[in-house]
């Protein structure tokens, strides 16, 4: 399995009422693709739930979710000190997976897979948002998908038509994360949430929103905000 | 007519026009008086070669050779104009002039951050000297192609005339394009030298343009960046040895040999790699210059553009008139920022764009009041139609000044339609045709219009025709894009408008190429495609006014069928399908209809022109030329009318559900299939279990709105994301109601209706709809906002539409409107109006609506202008975005039409005047505003004496977009919850 821990330090000074020095994430990098001893390993971490949800979809889906969650495991396993299997995960009203509170230690994670690139955040002190989507080329039909602002729709038609299937697609990174690290998903118009089009990094909807470096013909963002904004 | 005040004006004493004293040259020639416009403009077409021999001998060009023979030939396309005339370009820009001042400025380069560089004209000319002999030095030859790759400054203006000096042809662009963009043109060139400005430019773009571009040997940086490895030689441009030997003449060339290479832009493919040669370009220039626009030695002259535009080119060709020209290779940081520089370097003719002027507009900036425009004497505007209001607002915010608009193209290196210096500007009007040129509209016969809209014609030869195109051995590409459409004239691709004063319209591309959302598509490739289906005998793909987006259009594909052959379900999914694989999603129709036949006129060409208006309900205007017009009622009763003022609201069509759920299943599960690219489905498959995506849910969405025509928002398919349960939402979304008061949320109770914004648009209430704590229901209200001619609807009168499509889901009050801004100027007309029919009005919320001008009083509206410029510049970002705005090389397609659409709400909304109302309002007032708004409230108070203001957090942030605004869901909750405690 491909692993690369990539080490992202965030400037303390946007995250309030927390210590600095304790404030950071870290971005992993999963090969999603496995054979079958790699797939029977990895499920065995996972939850009878986890294994249950994995296995109704088709067998791409069943990889890729055994894979991410697995990965998912390993990396919070690895902050906790605890073995993988022995994390206890919760999943939220919208889906959205997080340590339980007895072992959150001030842990945030979120998970992403598009094709076979999955990725994992993992803060501390911090709360995070990540996303990755393969680059679509580009269409004018983009425009009108209902979840670009007018705002970015207009700053989108001003690029340059080949810059535009990078910008988009980092519009939607943009947005999901911010919707993911917020925790309400696509329950929230991806509309509202207006991204500085073209700009790799930001404030986005009052979060910090940075590149993660990802291998060619994707791209993916982290979304980082006050731990303080978790729901209660 | 409204008229802005003539030329001769503004502060200076001008001399009598060039125009004149030309004029007085041709009349001895004619024999007779050319006083008149139209008189001067037709001995020039008719005596055309007289015209340009005189225009040669008048501007006392430095040439060698004969001029006795102007012109060779009387086709379009083939006449030669001074076979024996020999010039050199940079010679004609920089030759000392008599009544110049020789160390009197020539050149001014601006920068943003670091001072400004000057060269005088004796100082330009020995520096491009010097630059050609080190250009030649580095292997430079006559005829050697060089690609150029710098900003709008004075280094490039001098590597680009030191090209033209050595005769070598010089294609240009700008640093910030993207490598694919840029090969695609210079890949055509084969450039031997490539001079190169890395600052702006991205750091794989030049290792590809390297790799991409085999014929080069040399290459040359302008910038202090480390060298790049290379495998041709490379220069740093400061460091290259300056031969000794003294290039004293520069050597002329044939009036044909090639100067420039342009591109033509948006179409889609390769550009179009267009050759100009050095005598036509001169010619056409000089001419503009100097009789259209009166450009004199005491000009200063500055255009806003970039060197990938053809403006740039024509900008070099001013120092040929002895003006002073100023280049500017910043960003423009607000609307202050031309105008401070046309300012600060004294401007006396100052070219920009529609789009430019449109956004000081509407950020309320006011040039005369802010910066000494005393020397101006003159706007040029291009790149875009110039609407009548800009008219009205260069005249009041910039003062007395001639505001010119042309319009050409790159292909003719100029304009076919533009200024005189003489002659009042007739308000929203073009005021001649270019001289020498037989420019008309024509209709599908080739017979001139006046007074009607046609297709923009040459019908003689002129000299800066493109000589050809780069790969084109055979000039078939050259032959067909002018050539074809109308025998014997070059057909130019735009629609425009003559009345019989010679004055003219532009009215956006004509019938061959559609312009969807701004990309430009060809509607050959599609038919191209539609070849291989068997089933399709003809098709014609045109463009439609888009119910469902004011100010947008769609594409619409009329299909006739092959004898037996039925339209069903599948036909629609084959052509959708075929043309995204084999053309390009943007090749994909909204609309596909099958139709008996296509309507033709007599000499058999297919009228697009007939169709489109038969289906946008506009009168046909070339229905006496058609062998079959009968065939538009067909036509038009198979494309879903649009709906405008006065027509039904019309129901969302499901056209397959019928009573039996099945069909839209089926339906549902099809499109359901193609977005996740599936064969089959379960009805009860999960989305995400069959590999779906939070990414490709969106696009599920589109392609349900696009093939079953209801809008289902996301949210909803989230619910049960399944074909059933996305069927189930689909039929639910479709029996709602009409789609002009949707259901935005289900409820008991008396409505809650929000009024759509500026975009007619109710989607950017939906954070704040999904918190609102009442049981009511609530109804987004989207009135029209244009009516059947597209023109811009009053808030009187788009208030009037609300309030019956209101009174149709609620018949009596009392009522609880709100709306933002835009929406919430419509909101309070709407709440004046029913209570003038005796209603009541419980609730009328303002989100953030700032008064309109029209209701402040002078003093106000200052003081909002003077704040909001203030906010402008004191906000982060807003550069960028108007940076992006402004582009200007991008040509007429820079605006967006959503983009104009707003722009135009905004104007609509600026002139409202809101009556008394006697009733509650509370108004929501943006935390985050400049600090004059609280002032303005005095505005509302002064005619709704029950306004209560409440806080809310979030900025006003409608149009800039760089800071959430107050309905954002961040803030949505605070907002939701004031809206709640009211409604309740």
């Amino acid at each position: 399995m491909l692993d690369v821990p990539l080490d992202l330090r965030v400037r303390p000074t946007r995250i309030r009422r927390v210590d600095p020095s304790e404030l950071s994430v870290a971005v992993r990098l999963v090969d999603l693709d496995a054979d079958p001893e790699q797939l029977r390993r990895a499920e065995s971490v996972l939850s009878p739930a986890e294994r249950a949800r994995a296995r109704r979809g088709t067998s791409t889906v069943h990889r890729r979710r055994v894979m991410l969650r697995a990965a998912l495991r390993a990396a919070l396993g690895n902050e906790l000190s605890q073995d993988p299997a022995a994390v206890q995960l919760g999943t939220s009203a919208s889906g959205r997976p997080f340590p339980m509170a007895a072992s959150r230690a001030l842990l945030d994670a979120n998970c992403s897979a598009s094709g076979d690139l999955g990725v994992i955040a993992v803060g501390r002190a911090c709360r995070v948002g990540i996303d990755v989507e393969g680059i679509a080329p580009w269409s004018a039909d983009t425009l009108v998908e209902g979840w670009l602002s007018a705002a970015e729709q207009a700053a989108l038609q001003s690029l340059p038509v080949e810059e535009r299937a990078l910008a988009a697609t980092r519009c939607w990174t943009q947005k999901e994360a911010v919707l993911k690290a917020r925790g309400t998903g696509l329950l929230d118009d991806p509309c509202t949430i207006v991204t500085p089009v073209g700009c790799p990094t930001g404030v986005v909807a009052g979060w910090t929103v940075e590149d993660v470096p990802v291998p060619r013909g994707w791209v993916a963002t982290l979304a980082l905000g006050p731990l303080k904004e978790m729901p209660a | 007519m409204t008229l802005t005040a003539p030329a001769s004006d503004p502060g200076i004493t001008r001399r009598p026009a060039q125009l004149a004293e030309f004029r007085a040259r041709l009349e001895e020639l004619a024999g007779r008086s050319l006083a008149d416009v139209n008189a001067l403009h037709a001995w020039s077409v008719e005596h055309v070669a007289d015209f340009w021999r005189e225009l040669l001998r008048w501007s006392e060009l430095p040439w060698s050779g004969s001029d006795e023979v102007a012109m060779v030939g009387d086709g379009v396309e083939t006449a030669q104009f001074f076979p024996d005339v020999r010039l050199n370009y940079a010679e004609t820009l920089l030759q000392p002039l008599p009544g110049v001042d020789d160390d009197g400025p020539a050149l001014t380069s601006v920068h943003a951050g670091r001072p400004a560089e000057r060269w005088t004209r004796a100082e330009l000319r020995a520096e491009v000297r010097r630059t050609a002999a080190a250009l030649a030095g580095v292997g430079l030859r006559t005829g050697d192609r060089i690609a150029l790759i710098g900003p709008n400054s004075g280094r490039t203006v001098i590597v680009a005339l030191a090209a033209t000096a050595l005769g070598a042809p010089l294609a240009t662009a700008t640093p910030d394009m993207g490598a694919t963009a840029l090969l695609g043109r210079f890949e055509q060139v084969e450039p031997a030298v490539m001079v190169v400005d890395r600052a702006g430019m991205a750091d794989e773009t030049l290792p590809a343009l390297l790799a991409g571009l085999p014929t080069l040997r040399r290459l040359v940086v302008l910038d202090d960046q480390p060298l790049p490895a290379a495998s041709v030689p490379v220069d740093r441009f400061d460091e290259v040895p300056v031969p000794d030997a003294d290039v004293d003449a520069w050597e002329r060339y044939p009036f044909d040999a090639p100067l420039f290479v342009m591109f033509s832009s948006g179409t889609t493919g390769p550009p179009k790699a267009m050759v100009h040669g050095i005598g036509g370009t001169l010619l056409e220039h000089i001419k503009e210059h100097r009789l259209h626009n009166d450009m004199r030695p005491d000009d200063v002259y500055f255009h806003h553009t970039t060197t990938a535009w053809m403006v740039w080119n024509r900008c070099l060709s001013t120092l040929a008139s002895g003006a002073h020209v100023v280049f500017y290779d910043g960003p423009v940081s607000g609307p202050e920022s031309l105008w401070e520089l046309v300012a600060d370097h004294g401007v006396t003719v100052f070219g920009t764009s529609p789009a430019y002027l449109q956004l000081c507009d509407d950020a309320g900036y006011r040039p005369a009041d802010s910066v000494d425009l005393s020397r101006l004497r003159a706007v040029l505007s291009q790149g875009a139609v110039l609407e009548d209001w800009q008219y009205d607002w260069v005249a009041d915010a910039v003062g007395p000044v001639s505001l010119w608009s042309s319009s050409g193209g790159t292909d003719i290196l100029g304009a076919f339609v533009l200024s005189h210096p003489e002659l009042p500007v007739p308000r929203g009007r073009i005021q001649m045709r270019s001289l020498g040129m037989d420019v008309a509209a024509v209709d599908d016969e080739g017979n001139e219009l006046i007074g009607q809209v046609g297709e923009l014609v040459c019908r003689n030869p002129f000299p800066s025709r493109p000589v050809g195109f780069l790969r084109d051995p055979d000039g078939r590409r050259f032959h067909e894009a002018y050539f074809v459409q109308n025998p014997g004239m070059w057909t130019h691709g735009d629609r425009i408008d003559f009345e019989a004063d010679g004055s003219s319209r532009l009215h956006g591309r004509s019938d061959g190429v559609l312009n969807i959302d701004g990309l430009r598509i060809g509607p050959s490739e599609i038919y191209a495609v539609l070849r291989r289906i068997p089933e399709i005998a003809d098709s014609m793909a045109i463009e439609q006014r888009d119910p469902h987006r004011p100010g947008a259009l769609r594409m619409v594909l009329l299909v006739v069928l092959r004898a037996g052959v039925e339209m069903d379900d599948h036909l629609p999914r084959t052509i959708r399908r075929l043309l995204r694989q084999q053309a390009s999603a943007a090749h994909v129709p909204s609309v596909i209809a099958a139709v008996p036949e296509l309507p033709i006129t007599h000499n058999g060409k297919k009228s697009e022109r007939a169709a489109r208006d038969a289906i946008n309900g506009d009168p046909v205007g070339n229905l006496a030329a058609l062998r079959n017009p009968g065939c538009l009622t067909a036509i038009a009763a198979a494309v879903r009318p649009q709906r405008g003022v006065g027509a039904e609201p019309s129901r969302a069509a499901v056209p397959s559900v019928g009573a039996t759920g099945d069909a839209l299943l089926r339906d549902v599960t099809a499109v359901w299939c193609g977005v996740l690219g599936l064969s089959t489905a379960d009805p009860d498959d999960d989305f995400f279990d069959v590999g779906g995506t939070s990414r490709l849910a969106m696009s599920l969405m589109r392609r349900v709105a696009l093939e079953l025509g209801v809008d289902v928002p996301v949210q909803d398919f989230l619910q049960a994301p399944t074909p059933r349960g996305l069927a189930d939402a689909v039929a639910q979304r479709a029996s709602a109601g009409t789609d002009a008061v949707p259901l935005l949320r289900p409820g008991h109770g008396r409505p809650v209706f929000f009024l759509a914004d500026a975009w007619g648009q109710v989607n950017s209430y939906a954070a704040i709809v999904q918190r609102l704590r009442t049981e009511r229901p609530v109804h987004g209200v989207q009135a029209p906002l244009v009516d059947r001619d597209e023109r811009r609807l009053s808030i009187p009168e788009i208030a009037r539409h609300a309030v019956a499509l209101i009174r149709e889901v609620q018949p009596r009050g009392p009522y609880s409107l709100t709306g933002y801004s835009f929406g919430g100027l419509v909101a309070y007309e709407a709440a004046t109006v029913l209570t003038a029919a005796g209603e009541e009005v419980s609730y009328l919320g303002l989100i953030d609506t700032v008064p309109p001008e029209a209701a402040m009083t002078p003093g106000e509206v200052r003081a909002a202008w003077w704040a909001h410029r203030l906010y402008l510049l004191l906000r982060e970002g807003p550069g960028r975005t108007l940076l992006g705005w402004l582009r200007p090389h991008r040509g007429a397609d820079d605006v967006s039409s959503e983009d104009r659409f707003f722009a135009e709400s905004s104007r609509v909304a600026r002139s409202y005047r809101p009556g008394p109302f006697d009733g509650a309002v509370t108004y929501y007032l943006a935390e985050d505003r400049s600090p004059i708004v609280g002032n303005t409230l005095t505005a509302w108070r002064r005619v709704a004496p029950h306004l209560i203001v409440t806080e809310v957090p979030g900025s006003h942030s409608d149009d800039w977009g760089t800071r959430p605004g107050v309905l954002a869901t961040q803030f949505a909750d605070v907002l939701a919850a004031r809206m709640s405690a009211t409604l309740r």
